[in-house]
This record gives structure tokens, sequence and C-alpha cells, in this order.
């Protein structure tokens, strides 16, 4: 999300006047936002129709739970319950993993050496658990200790998931990677 | 982290630190090793990428907007009547009364108070020597000192829980473990999210209470919660020793 305190604060007042009924500002509070939260609960849940659901939950949890508590960044808010709505759909995806094949992201195929597949299909080939973490921690910006809050994994787990899960995606793309040796 | 020179055994720490001094002794590293300097570029470009794929995401639908929009006009009536006269829309978890404005929730408050004072009373009353004075000053003691007692209680129940998980940390992070066989990784993985829902209910119910201190249906779903979250952890840690 911006840490533009100018966008923030803009953000906040379009918040504000739709909390009190201003369509327009709510309109606009939707433009400025939605497309960002989309693409986060696109390649965390890759699943196109599960996304959409998602940004719907999330606006509709806004308007009922901010007017009664509005939070100081609402960008920050509706960004942080988006995120949320995506690891509860991936949990429920590991406690019942029929679910999980049904939302395979599409076109994900586990990776073949020596073909270049492109990230979309690297990042989605990747094992549950290593995914999120790279998302949330290389994309979202989150720390390792608000990770394994969130995803309930230790946070040696959440580094070595996003170790394991960088070292993949870089094999995918690039076939020969330097790996071997090295002088201390 | 130590804070001595990194070599190429600490790439995978420090390449995945968040403190930026561990990034700083990694660069440093990586200035005077090629192959670390070709590794440290290669992550870069995958967390590079990464960024670039989610801002590259195609946008939503119309479709959504319009779903959106619609939600909005359902609500706006409630969000204009909140705005002008301070009540809340309806839509509060776990059954509690609506939160309203800072009035009527004082007067929630009151009204709880009173429940709880108006049982405690008559229990004082059977019990209380015939020569207790000032029955409105014995009510406010026995109101607060009941609290007191509920709130004690609930800490050292917090407590205990505390160890409870410190003992099922172990047998919990296994599910993590790339090894273990899938139907049991997926139990594992079951119990800690019917912890962290417990949690997340544990914390709605005390922010209920932070609000209604005395509350008496919030107390008793506190410690409802609280005996669920100690009962799996009781059964886990019955059932998978640690070793």
């Amino acid at each position: 999300m911006s840490d533009d305190p100018t966008q923030t604060a803009a953000v906040s007042e379009l918040a504000h006047r739709a909390l009190r009924g201003d369509e327009a500002a709510f309109l606009e509070l939707y433009d400025r936002l939605a497309r960002r939260l989309h693409g986060t609960a696109l390649r965390l849940l890759g699943n196109r129709e599960e996304a959409e659901d998602v940004i719907q939950e999330t606006f509709i949890t806004f308007l009922d739970k901010a007017a009664t508590d509005p939070p100081a960044n609402p960008g920050g808010w509706l960004h942080r319950v988006a995120v949320n709505q995506c690891l509860d759909r991936l949990r429920r995806r590991q406690r019942y993993p029929e679910d999980a094949i049904e939302a395979a992201p599409e076109g994900a195929a586990p990776p073949s050496r020596g073909l270049r597949l492109d990230l979309e299909r690297a990042v989605a080939a990747l094992p549950d658990g290593a995914r999120e973490v790279l998302l949330l921690h290389d994309v979202e910006g989150l720390k390792h200790r608000e990770i394994a809050e969130q995803l309930g994994i230790s946070i040696g787990g959440s580094k070595s998931q996003l170790f394991r899960a960088r070292a993949l995606v870089r094999t995918t793309l690039e076939p020969t990677p330097p790996e071997a040796g090295g002088a201390a | 982290m130590t804070r001595g020179r990194a070599t190429c055994r600490d790439f995978p720490e420090l390449s995945v630190s968040d403190d930026p001094a561990d990034r700083q002794r990694l660069e440093r590293h990586a200035a005077g090793c090629v192959t670390c300097a070709a590794r440290l570029e290669l992550h870069d470009g995958v967390v590079e990428r990464a960024r670039r794929w989610v801002d590259e995401a195609p946008e939503p639908s119309p479709e959504l907007r319009r779903r959106v929009l619609a939600a909005y006009r359902e609500r706006a009536a409630s969000l204009a009547e909140t705005a002008t006269d301070g009540r809340e829309p309806p839509g509060r978890l776990l059954g509690f009364p609506e939160r309203a404005g800072r009035r009527s929730r004082r007067a929630g408050w009151l009204a709880a108070a009173a429940v709880l004072a108006a049982s405690l009373a008559t229990v004082a009353v059977l019990l209380a020597p015939s020569s207790t004075p000032a029955p409105e000053t014995a009510r406010g003691l026995l109101v607060s000192r009941a609290l007191e007692e509920a709130v004690e209680a609930e800490r050292a129940h917090a407590r205990a829980i505390e160890r409870l998980e410190e003992a099922a940390a172990p047998l919990l992070a296994r599910a993590d473990d790339p090894g273990l066989p899938a139907h049991e990784a997926s139990r594992l993985l079951a119990i800690r999210d019917r912890l962290a829902y417990l949690d997340s209910t544990i914390a709605e119910i005390r922010l209920f209470l932070d609000d209604n201190p005395a509350h008496p249906g919030g107390r008793t779903l506190l410690a409802s919660a609280y005996d669920q979250k100690s009962q799996v952890l009781r059964d886990l840690l019955e059932k998978e020793p640690l070793s």
C-alpha cells in the first residue's frame, strides 16, 4: 500500500466522506484501492472469481465495521482485511484439499527442467505456504513476525519458506543459477 | 544473528532477514564474493519481479464495481443516519448487543452492572449480618470485588493456557515439516486453525469487555473460550507427548 502521507490523507478523507453516505467519495475510494487489492488477492489465491469475492467482502466489512470504529489508516485497514480474507480462504483449502484442486491457479503446472516459465507460472507452481510467504514478505512488505502470526507458523518457518520460495522461483526462471561453492 | 563478518554460509539467513543491518552485512560480503553477489542479484530479481507481477495483475471486472456499489447503496441510508445521530449500524459479532454511541454504551454498562449488583446484593442480604450499614456502598464494593476476582481468575486461566501453548508449540510447528505425511500435516494445521479462531474470538470478547467490564454474558463467553482453547491444547498434548 502507499506510504505517501498525501495519498494516505486523501484516502482517509474519502473514507470519512463515504462513511457519511457520500456515494461519489465511496466510488473514488473504490477506484483508487480496488485494483491493488484485487492484484494482491488474485496473486495470493490464483483464482479471479475468488479474488473478486474477497474484494467485495472487504469493502462490505469496511462499511459494516469502519462506520462504528473508523480506522486511522483506511487504506492499510482495507489491505489488511483483504489479505486476512485471502489467508482464511487458503487455510480452508488446507483443511479441505479437494477444494484446493478445484481452486488451483489456471495454467499452474509443475516446473519442468529447462523450460522457461514466466513468473506467474513459477509462483503458481510453488508449494502451499511458500507462495503465501513470498507474496506476503516480498510483495506486501510484511515482516516475518507478522507473517508468522497470520499464518500460524514460527518466525523461523517463515524465513525458511521464503528462502525456499525464492530459490524455487529463481531456479524455474533461471535454468542454470550459479549456486555452487564460493569462498567465505 | 552474530554481528561478525558474514560468510557464504550466512547467505540463507541474511538474505531473508528483516533487519537492515543483516542486509548491509550481506552486501559487504557480496562486494568481495562473486558467487554471493550473483546469488544476491538473483534473489533481488525475484523480489522485484514479484512486486511488478502484483502491480501488473488484471483489473477487477466492472461487474465487481457494480456489486460493491450495490452493497454501498443498501447501507447508505443507515450510514447517513449513523453520521447524523451517532447511532451505529447492525452487524456486531457474537450476538452482543449492538455497540451504540457513548451514551447508550454507558447505559448498557450500567444495566449490566445493575444486573450483577442485584444478584450479588441478594446474596449479600442473605449472608450479611443484620447490622450491615449503607447498602449502596456495600453493593458497589461487592460488584467491584466480584469483578476483580473474575478478572484475576481470567488472568490465571490465560497464564495456564500460555504454558500449554509453549509446550504444544514444537508439536504444532511440525506441520511445516515437508517430510510429514500429508494427513498428519493436515490434522495439525486444522488444530492450528482452530486455535487461531479461538484466539480471534477471545480478542473480540476482550475488546467487548473493555467497554463493558461487568457484562456477565461477556465474562461467561470469555471463560468458555478459554476452556475450549485449553481443551484443544490438552488434547493435543495428551495424544502426542513430546519425545
